[in-house]
Formats: C-alpha cells, sequence, structure tokens
C-alpha cells in the first residue's frame, strides 16, 4: 500500500522533516508493507485549498492543515487564538497532542464533518512580530499598520490589541515591507529566514502570543478502512513524535534565528512577563468572537484545550 | 386530404419556428445575464480594489475581506466568460491550417471542432458540478466573510454548461444553414479595415 | 505514453481546437492512462485555484484602464506628444509605436493590454504613412512584449512569488535589457524605414511640442501616479492596477469627458471577456501544469540535462532561456513560470545563479515566446483585437525574433546589464 502525505512546505521545511521520521517508522513498523511518499508543497498544487480538497476526496491520504485551514474546518482557527498556549513550548506540544484535547469529541468531530480526522498536532514555533519600532506595550502596537493573514480572527485579534490589521498576499509582502506600505509582520522564525523578511524590519518581537500550529490530518474514509493494527500503530508513531517535532522545531528556529542575527543587525527584543500580561489582558475577549464565529464545537474544543494544558502544565 | 396534410406540416413547422423563437428568446436573455455577470465583475472588483487602497493609504483601513471578494470576481469572471466567450467563438486557436481549407472540408472541420468541444465542455460541466456538489458538503468557507465557497463555484458548471451549449448550438447552425458560422449567430468573416480601437462589439453578435 | 500525449495534443492544436481543449484533453490523458494518481475531480480543484488568486486581478483591471484610456483622450495624447519629439526622424512613426508601447506597457504591465490600447490608435497611422500590415502588427505584438520587462510586470510577480525572490529587485533589474531591446528595435525601424524609402516627415516645431506636452500633462500624471505610489509605499503593484482605472475614470468620464458613465459597462463587458478568454487558459493551463508536474514529466525531460550541466553557468543559463522559450510558445508565460521554476530552483541553486538575473532571463523569453509562431498568446490576442488572419499577423515576427535572441545572449553574457540597478537601489 501507498500513503501519500501531503505537505504544506518545501522540502527542507519543520513539516518535511518531521513527515521524513513519520514516514521511516511507518516503513519500519510494518515491515515494508506500507510505503509513504512524501508530498511537498508544489507537487500537489500551489494553493493551500487544492492539498486540502486532496485529502477531502482521497487523492492523497493524509497531509498537514495549518494557517489557512480556517476555511474548511472553521473551528481550527482555535490554534490562531492568542495567548491560550502555555510559555513553555514543551508543554505546549504535549498539551495539543494528549489525549484531552485531540482525541476529544469536540475537536474529533470538527474534522470528522468534513471527511477529515486530526491525527496529531505539530507546533512549529512561536509567530514572532516584526516592525520598525520597538513593540513593548499596547501602547506601541497603537495603530500599527500590521500585516495578518486575510482571516477574520486575526483581524479581530490584532485590532484587540489596538493596532490596525492589513492584508497583503505573501508574494507581496516583502516589496510592501520594504515600501512601508505594511508597518509590521508575523511568522514563525523560519518564514521570516526563509523570505528575508528581517532585511526590510529592524524588530523582532517575542512575545510568546501563540506558537504555529499544523495538524496532521487523514482522510476520514482512509482512516476507518485501515485495520486496527494500523491505527494503532499511527497512534504509536505520533506519540513518539511530539518529542522529536518539538526538537526538530526548536533546532530549526534556532538555527534560522542565528542566520537573521549573523545577516543583519535586527533587534530582538523578548517581552517581559509583566509586558506579556498586559497583551494578553487584550486578546481574552476575543476568544469569545471565535466562539460566536464558530459555535458549540468551537467552545468545547477551547474548552478541552485549556484543560489539556493545565494537565500537561501540572505534568500529567 | 392533400390539404390536410399541408396544413399539419406547415403547422408543425410553425410549432418548430415558435419553439425554436423561444429557444432564441431564452439564449439572448441568459446572454444578457452573462453580459451583466461580466461587466459586473470588472466594475465591482475595480471600485472595492480602489475603494480598500484610499482607505488603506488615508485612514489606515481597508475593506475587510477585499482580497477575498476579488479572488471570488476573478473565478465567476473566467468561467461565465468561458460560456460568453464560446457565444462569441473568440476563445482562442490555433487557425493556419484551417484557414488553408475552403467550402466542405473547412465546414466539417468546423463542426467536428465544435462537437468535440461541446463533449469536453458538458464533461467539465458534470465533472465541476460534482465538485460544487462535495464543497457544499464538506461546508467550505471563505476565512474573512464566511461565505459558502459552492456558491462561487456554481460558476463552473453553469459556465462550461453554457460553452457546451454553444457549441452545441454553433453545430446545429453549421449543418442546417449555408456558409461557415463561427458561432450561432456570427459568420465567418475578418474585418477588412482597422477598428478604430481594439475593441470587443458588444451586441451580441447582430453586427 | 509521453509521445501518444504530445502527438494528441499537437493534432487538436493543429485541427484548430480552442488552445483549452489540448490542454484539457492533455490533463485527462494523462489521469486516464495513470501517469498520475490524481483524478478529474482534482482538475476541477486546481482550475479553480489556479484563477482564484489575487495577483491575476492585475490583468483585468490594466486592461480595463487601457480600454478606458483607449476610447477617451489619454492615449492619443500620449502619442502626440512622442510623435512630436520623433517625426522629424526616419522611421519616427515606427519607433514611436515602439516607445510608446513600452511607456504604455510601464503602466499597464501586461503585453494583451498594450497589444490593446496602442495597437488600436497605432496601426491606422503607420498603415497610413504606407507600412505594410504584418509590420505594423509584428511591431505593435513585439514591442507591447517589451511590457514584460518594465515595472510593473505580472511576468515578475508571479517569478517573484513562485522563487520567493524580491519582486522590487526584479522591477529594477528588468528596465535596462528593455531598453536594450527598445533601442534594437528602433534601429530595425530605421534600417526598414531607409530600405522602404519612407521619407521622415517635418520636424515638428517648438510650439506644436509645447502644445503637445500641455495636452500630455493630466495623462502623464498616469505613470507618475502609478509608479510612485508603488515605490512610495501607498499601494502595491497589484492595488496599483485599480488605481490605474480609478486615474482612467477620473481623467476620462470627469475631466475630458470623452468617455460616458454609459460607455463603462460596454467598455467592462469587453476588458471582462478579453480577461476570461486568457484565464481559462490560465485555469486549464494549471490543472494541466500540475498533472504534468505529479506525473513527474518536466524532470524526465529536463532532468537529464539538468544533471549534466553541473555548475557551468552559461550553460544553465542557456538552458533556462530555450527550456522557457519552448514553454511560452506553447502556453501562456504565467503558466510557465509557475511549471518550471520549481523545476529550475536546484540548478539555479546549485550553478549559484542569481536569481533575479535569471528572473529577467525568463521574463525575457517569456516576451519572445508569447510573439513566437506557431502558438504565440499575443498573436493570439492581435488576431482576437484586429481580427486579422493568421499568416498576416505573423508574417512580420522573425526579424523581431532574431533581435530578441540577441538579446538573450547578450543578456547571459554579461549580467550586469540586469543586476546594476537593484545592486544601486539596494
Ligand atoms: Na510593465
Ligand atoms: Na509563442
Amino acid at each position: 500500500d501507498t500513503w501519500r502525505f501531503g505537505l504544506e512546505e518545501i522540502e527542507g521545511s519543520v513539516q518535511h522533516s518531521y513527515a521524513e521520521r513519520f514516514k521511516a517508522l511507518v516503513e519500519e513498523k510494518s515491515e515494508g508493507e506500507i510505503d509513504v511518499q512524501l508530498l511537498p508543497y508544489g507537487k500537489w498544487g500551489s494553493s493551500y485549498s487544492a492539498l486540502y480538497d486532496a485529502i477531502q476526496g482521497g487523492a492523497i491520504q493524509l497531509g498537514f492543515g495549518s494557517g489557512a485551514l480556517g476555511g474548511t474546518v472553521p473551528e481550527s482557527q482555535l490554534l490562531n487564538l492568542n495567548y491560550i498556549m502555555p510559555s513553555d513550548q514543551w508543554v505546549t506540544a504535549q498539551g495539543l497532542n494528549s489525549d484531552t484535547f485531540l482525541k476529544s469529541k469536540a475537536w474529533q468531530e470538527s474534522f470528522r464533518k468534513r471527511s477529515l480526522v486530526p491525527l496529531a498536532e505539530l507546533p512549529e514555533g512561536y509567530q514572532v512580530w516584526t516592525s520598525n519600532k520597538a513593540v513593548k506595550t499596547p501602547d506601541d502596537i497603537e495603530n500599527l499598520g500590521i500585516r495578518v493573514m486575510d482571516n477574520s480572527l486575526l483581524r479581530a485579534t490584532y485590532k484587540a490589541y489596538g493596532a490596525s490589521p492589513t492584508s497583503i498576499a505573501y508574494g507581496e509582502l516583502y516589496s510592501a515591507l520594504q515600501q512601508g506600505q505594511a508597518e509590521g509582520n508575523i511568522q514563525p522564525v523560519f518564514a521570516h529566514e526563509e523570505m528575508a523578511f528581517y532585511e526590510v524590519q529592524d524588530y523582532m518581537i517575542f512575545a510568546q502570543q501563540s506558537q504555529f500550529v499544523a495538524t496532521l490530518i487523514g482522510n476520514a474514509d482512509w482512516y476507518d478502512g485501515l485495520s486496527a493494527e494500523q491505527q494503532k500503530m499511527i497512534n504509536g508513531i505520533t506519540k513518539t513524535l511530539v518529542r522529536e517535532g518539538h526538537d526538530i522545531q526548536s533546532r530549526y528556529n534556532e538555527e534560522r534565528l542565528e542566520t537573521i542575527k549573523s545577516k543583519s543587525d535586527i533587534n530582538i527584543i523578548e517581552l517581559t512577563e509583566a509586558q506579556r500580561n498586559a497583551f494578553r489582558e487584550k486578546a481574552k475577549p476575543v476568544r469569545q468572537v471565535y466562539i460566536d464565529e464558530v459555535g458549540a464545537r468551537g467552545e468545547q474544543s477551547l474548552g478541552a484545550l485549556l484543560s489539556a494544558f493545565d494537565k500537561a502544565a501540572k505534568g500529567e | 386530404m392533400r390539404e390536410l396534410f399541408r396544413r399539419r406540416v406547415i403547422g408543425f413547422v410553425m410549432m418548430i419556428d415558435s419553439f425554436l423563437l423561444a429557444l432564441s428568446w431564452l439564449d439572448r436573455t441568459l446572454g444578457v445575464i452573462e453580459r451583466v455577470i461580466i461587466a459586473g465583475c470588472i466594475l465591482v472588483m475595480a471600485l472595492l480594489m480602489s475603494v480598500h487602497v484610499v482607505g488603506q493609504a488615508l485612514f489606515d483601513e481597508g475593506i475587510p475581506g477585499t482580497y477575498e471578494v476579488v479572488k471570488m470576481l476573478i473565478v465567476v469572471l473566467t468561467f461565465v466568460g468561458l460560456g460568453y466567450a464560446a457565444r462569441h467563438a473568440r476563445h482562442i486557436r490555433m487557425s493556419a491550417i484551417y484557414e488553408q481549407l475552403n467550402g466542405k472540408s473547412r465546414k466539417s472541420l468546423q463542426m467536428i471542432i465544435c462537437l468535440g468541444t461541446a463533449a469536453l465542455m458538458f464533461y467539465f460541466a458534470w465533472k465541476s458540478g460534482q465538485y460544487v456538489f462535495d464543497i457544499q458538503e464538506r461546508g467550505r468557507v471563505s476565512a474573512s466573510l464566511q461565505v459558502p465557497m459552492w456558491l462561487v463555484y456554481l460558476s463552473l458548471p453553469a459556465g462550461f454548461g453554457m460553452a457546451g451549449i454553444q457549441y452545441m448550438l454553433t453545430f446545429a447552425r453549421n449543418a442546417v444553414s449555408p456558409g461557415i458560422w463561427r458561432s450561432f449567430n456570427e459568420k465567418e468573416t475578418y474585418e477588412a479595415v482597422p477598428l478604430a480601437a481594439g475593441r470587443v462589439d458588444d451586441q451580441d453578435g447582430q453586427r | 505514453m509521453l509521445i501518444i500525449l504530445a502527438v494528441i495534443m499537437l493534432v487538436l492544436l493543429m485541427m484548430g481546437y480552442p488552445m483549452m481543449v489540448p490542454l484539457a484533453v492533455g490533463t485527462l490523458f494523462m489521469m486516464f492512462t495513470g501517469l498520475t494518481f490524481f483524478g478529474p475531480d482534482q482538475a476541477v480543484t486546481w482550475m479553480v485555484n489556479g484563477v482564484g488568486s489575487w495577483v491575476l486581478a492585475a490583468v483585468p483591471m490594466f486592461i480595463f484602464a487601457a480600454d478606458i484610456l483607449t476610447k477617451g483622450h489619454t492615449a492619443n495624447r500620449l502619442l502626440d506628444l512622442v510623435d512630436a519629439f520623433t517625426r522629424h526622424l526616419r522611421g519616427g512613426l515606427p519607433i514611436t509605436t515602439a516607445a510608446s508601447c513600452a511607456v504604455f506597457g510601464a503602466v499597464s504591465g501586461s503585453t494583451q493590454a498594450t497589444v490593446v490600447a496602442m495597437g488600436g490608435p497605432m496601426r491606422p497611422r503607420l498603415l497610413a504613412k504606407g507600412y505594410s500590415d504584418s509590420f505594423a502588427l509584428a511591431l505593435i505584438i513585439n514591442a507591447s512584449d517589451i511590457a514584460l520587462l518594465i515595472p510593473p510586470s505580472i511576468g515578475f510577480i508571479v517569478y517573484g512569488v513562485v522563487m520567493k525572490t524580491s519582486i522590487g529587485d526584479l522591477f529594477l533589474a528588468g528596465i535596462l535589457p528593455g531598453l536594450l531591446v527598445l533601442l534594437m528595435f528602433s534601429v530595425y525601424c530605421w534600417i526598414g524605414a531607409r530600405v522602404k524609402g519612407i521619407e521622415p516627415e517635418e520636424r515638428a516645431s517648438w510650439g506644436d511640442r509645447l502644445k503637445a506636452m500641455r495636452g500630455a500633462i493630466l495623462p502623464l500624471g498616469f505613470p507618475i501616479l502609478v509608479v510612485g505610489g508603488i515605490y512610495g509605499g501607498w499601494f502595491s503593484a497589484v492595488e496599483a492596477s485599480a488605481i490605474a482605472v480609478a486615474y482612467a475614470l477620473l481623467l476620462e468620464v470627469v475631466i475630458f469627458r470623452k468617455v460616458s458613465v454609459k460607455d463603462l459597462g460596454g467598455l467592462a463587458l469587453s476588458s471582462g471577456m478579453i480577461t476570461a478568454v486568457v484565464f481559462i487558459l490560465v485555469a486549464i493551463g494549471a490543472a494541466f501544469s500540475h498533472t504534468l508536474g505529479t506525473a513527474g514529466i518536466p524532470e524526465k525531460l529536463l532532468g537529464p540535462a539538468i544533471e549534466s550541466i553541473g555548475q557551468n553557468q552559461v550553460a544553465a543559463l542557456a538552458l533556462i532561456a530555450v527550456a522557457f522559450f519552448i514553454g511560452c510558445m506553447f502556453v501562456d508565460p504565467i503558466v510557465v513560470i509557475l511549471i518550471l521554476v520549481p523545476i529550475f530552483k536546484p540548478l539555479i541553486e546549485s550553478a549559484n545563479l542569481d536569481p533575479i538575473h535569471v528572473g529577467v532571463i525568463v521574463t525575457l523569453q517569456a516576451a519572445i515566446g508569447s510573439a513566437t509562431p506557431p502558438f504565440g498568446c499575443d498573436i493570439f490576442t492581435a488576431i482576437a483585437v484586429f481580427r486579422r488572419p493568421y499568416l498576416e499577423v505573423i508574417r512580420g515576427t522573425p526579424p523581431f525574433i532574431f533581435m530578441l535572441l540577441i538579446a538573450t545572449f547578450i543578456l547571459i553574457l554579461f549580467p550586469q546589464l540586469s543586476l546594476w540597478l537593484p545592486a544601486l537601489g539596494g
């Protein structure tokens, strides 16, 4: 059997490294019976919804869905909410992959309703702000023309901070930052490096407001058609990969941050706990925006996630 | 007896005639709808994008969802335009060899092309219809305005279907009428004098 | 199997099927013969996503702006201005045509829009002065393609997105090569006028020139607003297309009152139809290219050549130029860039080529390819717009293709030509 695995990122990315490990483990544990074929960005098309379509339709059996998944699974926007994840990235990874959250009825149903099934969560590191001015307090972000994806929840979030969120296509972003059409930007560290956004920005601000999280999704019919043994195998492998995934993203983002530091004199700001609290307060009401937008399943998913983080923090 | 037969034939012909009249009325109505949609897409796109830009530049506040709406408009424009361009035989083709032919052979080639293209268009109308159904069932919405995407994607089966019908009509026209027809309403000609400006005539082929 | 695929597509093309048919049939052929694991459902997805793109919005907007300006005064006033300064030169009118196409292209960013906007008023003027129609058409088609090299350019935007390189630098890099091509065309026009014995006109008086300049003041605000707005950080290149429409409306509807509000519906319809005719090819072309990609065909065809080249920069650039030239002969340049750039990306990195320089060469090939018989998309635009027979439209093109190939050689051998301006700017 061949399992096709679609990635939102190109070769040599966090998702690709994770998928390579997944492939190795599946092929080893199934003793060569299953062959995993990796399809990086571009191999299945160039627009994310083409990948989600292919997984929903079953042409591709499994793959990653992250920021753009909101149109396909509205509840998945939960992972875009700010200040719901613990500061500790390892605790976050554990909470996201705990049965309390991942196997919760609400989260599973959200995907099942769209012919998908969530298999694992891969945090890919903090979403980091960049700007041409130092941002330490909500006053500093006031009216900052920060670029967000064309997504109502993200817009609401940055409006709540007092910024003026603006939408710019990814391909136009570099020149928009360079010409000053956008004054700030939000990306995981590796993306800031890959697209060289740091060249045209003066400050990088680590506010720990959220991580960039990709959900490993499978086609529901495909998953249900697997033998109990195979399902158990996948479950085992994804559990093993929680730690490895965390290590992969930490290593990638550290390396990329070093590259940024060595190639530019960008100023790096780490917000203190007190500074973060100011933003955290402003972000809280946005949870209600999320619930209003996606409904009861979203509210239950949020509840499951918060209690999963509680448990993970206590080391349960 | 003969007289009765003659009357029946005339009656039958008149029935077909009024049927054809109704068809051509329907066809023209669809043409008008297509024109309104196509021109509307362009005008709304221009208005929305410029207001968004001006708002963004002057007041730091664009129109939320502009990107999304523009992308949707392009999809609608493309596929409704597919049908409309078939109506006016404006689809781009490599006609070098076709132009070397004359008379009967040219006409038969034109009919083969129409038939083949129509078949392909109907196939895609069916396939994209299924896609619309799937997307409706999966509940895909746009990320910013939560517009159900199947509404936008309806333009695919509509456009492919209309294009298929237009190619079928062109085939039928060539089969029954003398001369070579590039579309249901347009006989083949090339402009002998330069147009003042390279504009597409917008009179639904009734020049 | 690949040969059967190529033969089917070629036969359908030669028979005169609409261009979308060979592309769609090729796609379905690969799907039904199992060359790819994707089925026709995915083809529909790819079509929708192929055109559901923000960047593409610039095409209908610039065409619409061009349609408004052509219907109104602006196009003619800009032409009068150039004419006042060049009519006494030998070959002045065709050189004016070439320069106008380049200038208009600089604003419109779209070759097809330029063919429509500049070809309309210029072709009758050329015919009146005794130039042949095939020369006039070839000149308009090829000079319009300079538009791809002068910012803002859709070709550069799409390349920048796919290659993940700075679109701003690409814009700067295209300017000098664009001017080089314009210079070559001008020399050809000059020689052509001499050979045909077409005498120059009387030099325009400074009074006439001043008048032409006065008439062109507001139209000149057009390039200044659009280009200045992009570089001033007011709006992006795509958004500039909508601003172009807004300014065109301000000039022609409010100030000159040459275009009535009633005309706008008809203009929007014609812009929309030209856009749709091209975009349906972008849509089906996207399905075709992704199918080709998942079937691994470009790698199979190009892999051996790419491997044998290794680190040789000139050979790598030559291969890239040839591949894009051939690709653009068959398919819309935007689609070609989407298919081929990812395939060449490893070669560009391993041969240590500057992606900006490659981008200029690729875009130049897109320009050449879209004007090259038998399948150039600008040839089709000219056929669509002027309604002239195919053979007449292509008869005059060979000398232009030859000059463009020379320009490619120069560009491959002298990367500074493209890299100098971005280095200054950055
Ligand atoms: Na241009
Ligand atoms: Na060509």
